[in-house]
């Protein structure tokens, strides 16, 4: 049994267009892999796969062994995989510490238990303040931090973290990035996208660079940036924009 | 937040302790109309659950009163049951029918619920038109578990007052709970609830099942109140539509809201009857029909300028708004 979750030969289509292609990548216990590639490349798509929000068209998806592929975020969120979202998805209308007991609806724990546990969760997050505030009345990067620690909330083994650094101030930023850090340390994996490329290179253990909806090079960071196809991927697709 | 958590509980335990002494001291004509009220409060609780907090239009309350209803009257007139044993049997059996409604249409997303709400309503009158169990258009006679008009009308006024409390008790336990949390994310945004982790479909059944028993607990009491019912009176869109009127005017997914907004919309409703019938501009007579108008008008102004209803002026305004 392999340990961690397991992405094989992952594939998605959008009517026509092929948005992850037969991707393969390994996400060991308690490392961060970073996840990088051009706008499109399919980082969104390969997240959206690993929890179950869309069904892959082929390919399979193993948590610590089991097969997950083609079954319910519900079944991944079990299985101990949660994410974030690149457009901030909150719950507006509802507090902070109300979002963060959304999640935990089908856990068996005691009410005063998750309290205690959201509680937590908003103090290591900085948002103890705010327990009560509309979760819409919160900034731009609280509410990213909030999400983060939302995704905490059920005592994940990975979590899926896409752009959790757009749109934050540098100070919260850093904030964020000892956060999962710190998490990290208590062994918690996690699979980071970001186009902060030098940011994520200094946070991830392993680096997963997509092109195209391809997987073109998976090593340590020192490999990747050094990598000649992820240098042509970025600088191709900065060749095209312009 | 602790200080206003505790404001409204406590205004609403001071109307109920004012209204406990209603039943024998106001006259018959006003107890009969609170109790309206509190009827139509207990059916909008049931509406609130999946409409109010998880922001699912359901158009066919009246489908689970109905069933209600009927399962009372035809109980008491078969085989002679009292009026509280037959009311599990009506809850239960309004339950029953909501299941099948929320498993053909909950799985799927956006409107086909409310659609299909809406023609259940039909349906079930032509169901209860035709079956021989109904007795057609004929319908079915209760007996009246009081004599006298006076322990008639208090026994009704307190049994709903006491289902009310219940109801607004449990919807003041939902809205304060993880459940209600979830329906509020469903509500807001429920790809991302699904996404994390939260079982939609099955957190949309349990509430509209929740809401199909309270709404079956006030037909099977209104079976008893009334007498004697027939089909097109129990089944009627008119409920179905003032129940979505009520929880608007009186606020969303809100404890409140069924409260306040029952009260509005009984009040209004005599009051434009009256009106109405007193009223001849250039010798017309208005038909009575007419309150339908200006009560669909008051449904769109809320909806489109106050849609946190009549219970949003009383709480400070949390979170950006959301489309009725
Ligand atoms: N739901 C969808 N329907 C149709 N096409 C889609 C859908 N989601 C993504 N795509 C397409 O799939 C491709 C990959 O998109 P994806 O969002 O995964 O990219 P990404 O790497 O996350 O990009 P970015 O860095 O801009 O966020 C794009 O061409 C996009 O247009
Ligand atoms: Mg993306």
């Amino acid at each position: 049994m392999t340990q961690g979750l397991v992405a094989a030969g992952l594939s998605k289509r959008f009517g026509g267009h092929r948005a992850v292609r037969e991707a393969s990548f390994r996400v060991p216990p308690g490392t961060i892999v970073g996840l990088i590639g051009p706008n499109g490349s399919g980082k969104t798509t390969t997240l959206n796969l690993l929890n179950g929000v869309l069904r892959p068209d082929a390919g399979s998806i193993t948590v610590d062994g089991v097969e997950l592929a083609g079954r319910s975020s519900r079944e991944f969120v079990r299985r101990g995989i949660t994410r974030t979202f690149q457009t901030t998805r909150v719950f507006s209308t509802v507090t902070a510490l109300e979002n963060l007991l959304i999640p935990t609806l089908h856990t068996r724990l005691a009410r005063r238990e998750l309290h205690r546990r959201a509680e937590g969760l908003l103090e290591f997050a900085g948002l103890s303040a705010h327990r009560d505030t509309a979760a819409s009345e919160l900034s731009g990067g609280q509410q990213k931090l909030l999400e983060f620690v939302r995704a905490l909330m059920t005592g994940p083994n990975t979590v899926l973290m896409d752009e959790p650094f757009a749109g934050v101030h540098p100070s919260l930023k850093e904030t964020m990035r000892e956060r999962i850090r710190q998490r990290n340390e208590e062994g918690t994996s996690f699979v980071v996208v970001s186009h902060e490329i030098p940011d994520l290179m200094r946070l991830s253990d392993e680096v997963v660079c997509m092109s195209d909806g391809a997987v073109i090079c998976h090593g340590s960071p020192q490999e990747v940036s050094e990598d000649t196809r992820v240098i042509e991927a970025y600088l191709g697709a900065a060749g095209r924009a312009s | 937040m602790p200080r206003s958590r505790w404001l409204g509980p406590a205004a609403a335990a001071g109307v109920l302790l004012v209204m406990a002494p209603f039943g024998y001291t106001l006259k018959l004509g006003i107890v009969t109309t609170i109790t309206a009220a509190l009827m139509l409060a207990l059916v909008a609780h049931g509406w609130n659950m999946l409409g109010g907090f998880g922001g699912y239009l359901n158009f066919g309350m009246a489908v689970f009163f109905g069933v209600g209803v009927y399962s009372s009257a035809i109980l008491n007139e078969r085989l002679a049951w009292g009026m509280w044993q037959t009311l599990p049997v009506a809850a239960g059996l309004a339950v029953l029918t909501a299941l099948p409604v929320g498993l053909a249409t909950l799985r799927l997303r956006g409107h086909y619920f409310a659609i299909f709400t809406l023609v259940i309503t039909f349906l079930a009158q032509s169901a209860a038109l035709n079956l021989a169990i109904t007795n057609g258009a004929s319908g079915v006679y209760t007996t009246a578990p009081a004599t006298g008009p006076r322990p008639i009308a208090a026994l009704f006024y307190y049994c709903f007052l006491g289902f009310v409390v219940l109801a607004t008790g449990l919807a003041y336990a939902v809205q304060h709970s993880n459940f209600g949390y979830a329906l509020r994310a469903i509500r807001e945004d429920e790809d991302a609830a699904a996404a994390l982790g939260v079982r939609t479909t099955a957190v949309k059944l349990a509430a509209l099942l929740l809401g199909a028993a309270l709404a079956g607990l006030a037909g099977g009491l209104y079976a008893f109140q009334t007498g004697y019912i027939e089909p097109t009176g129990t089944f009627s869109l008119g409920l179905s539509l003032d129940v979505v009127l009520v929880c608007v005017i009186g606020g969303l997914g809100t404890w409140q809201g069924p409260l306040l907004g029952a009260g509005i919309v009984v009040l209004l409703e005599q009051w434009l009857r009256t009106l109405f019938a007193t009223v001849h501009p250039f010798g017309w007579t208005i038909p009575i029909e007419s309150n339908r108008i200006v009560l669909g008008l008051l449904l769109v102004l809320f909806a489109l300028y106050a849609k946190r209803g009549v219970a949003g002026i009383f709480r400070p305004a949390r979170g950006s708004q959301l489309n009725v």
